[in-house]
């Protein structure tokens, strides 16, 4: 669960610095063209999306386990 | 009319030289474009059936570009039919093609006249946008310092792309770009970099709760920092 908010957290915080901010991420060394840019945000929105599928799988599994275990699981 | 050739009697396949009628209404080139024209729009098999003759027949006249004396009349009659029913359409030397093909044909020249004075106009702004990027480089570079990076930053053209010194984070805030691989250049690398904080202005809170995260995810993952393939750093 906390593995999927971070992964959550990471691409929303990538997406924004590329876009918003044009800063160019490892493993790049050079500046990013437009192009470019536009590519690596959208890996990134595809990353966040899947995260956030992830996330919500994560949130429903976590919800079956207590639910199953009468709520003396906690994780 | 007067024969010029014919594929059935090809006197021009023989090796002789067709006969030419010097004061023909219409010439082998103009008969060669109607006919052209009459393939391009609707391709060789129908145009051979609206001109009446065999697909042989006419593929060996566009092929050869020798008018036989069967295409020749063919496109005679073609075009004085077309002429009949289709005077109207304006075509005002009398070379008519089919069907109302020149107002098709002067349309797109209309367009195609249009697209390249909008790609005339791109062209030209692009090529001021370039010249005024040129001179910005130029009183960039005159106006660089040799030491110290920080005044470097501070010395951008015309304060627009500086670094951020206020508290609203400006969207259109831009990295500086001097020097590729460096923070000024709006480059993050792994592990933080001297005087970043300056060089990445608003973005360096992200920068660093990014740099936490990915610690932190990677902490959690088994696999450490080598991750799966395709995974972004």
């Amino acid at each position: 669960m906390d593995r999927a908010v971070a992964r959550v957290r990471r691409s929303e915080l990538e997406v924004e610095m590329l876009r918003d901010f044009h800063l160019t991420l490892p493993p790049e060394t050079d500046p990013l063209d437009e192009s470019r840019r536009k590519d690596h945000v959208r890996w990134r929105r595809d990353a966040l999306a899947e995260a956030r599928r992830e996330l919500g799988r994560a949130k429903r599994a976590r919800l079956l386990r207590r639910v199953t275990t009468l709520g003396f699981r906690r994780r | 009319m007067k024969t010029v050739n014919d594929h059935d009697e090809p006197l021009w396949e023989a090796g002789q030289n067709p006969e030419i009628e010097p004061d023909a209404p219409l010439s082998d080139d103009l008969l060669l474009d109607l006919l052209d024209a009459l393939v391009e729009e609707r391709g060789r098999v129908p145009a051979a059936q609206s001109l009446g003759v065999n697909y042989r027949t006419l593929a060996l006249c566009c092929d050869s570009r020798q008018v036989s004396r069967r295409m020749r009349q063919a496109l005679v009659e073609f075009r004085d039919r077309v002429s009949d029913v289709g005077g109207e359409t304006g075509d005002a030397d009398g070379d008519g093609t089919p069907d109302g093909s020149v107002e098709v044909l002067r349309r797109r020249v209309a367009e195609l006249e249009d697209e390249n004075a909008e790609l005339r106009e791109l062209a030209e702004e692009r090529a001021r946008q370039l010249e005024v990027l040129t001179r910005r480089l130029a009183a960039l570079e005159d106006s660089r310092q040799p030491d110290g990076a920080a005044e470097v930053i501070d010395a951008d053209a015309d304060g627009m792309h500086g670094n951020y010194h206020g508290d609203n984070a400006a969207q259109d805030w831009r990295p500086p770009r001097r020097r590729p691989g460096m923070p000024d250049a709006g480059v993050v690398a792994l592990e933080e970099q001297s005087d970043e904080e300056f060089a990445f202005g608003p973005a360096a809170a992200l920068v660093a709760e990014w740099r936490q995260v990915r610690l932190g995810s990677q902490v959690g993952e088994p696999g450490g920092p080598g991750r799966g393939k395709g995974a972004p750093l």
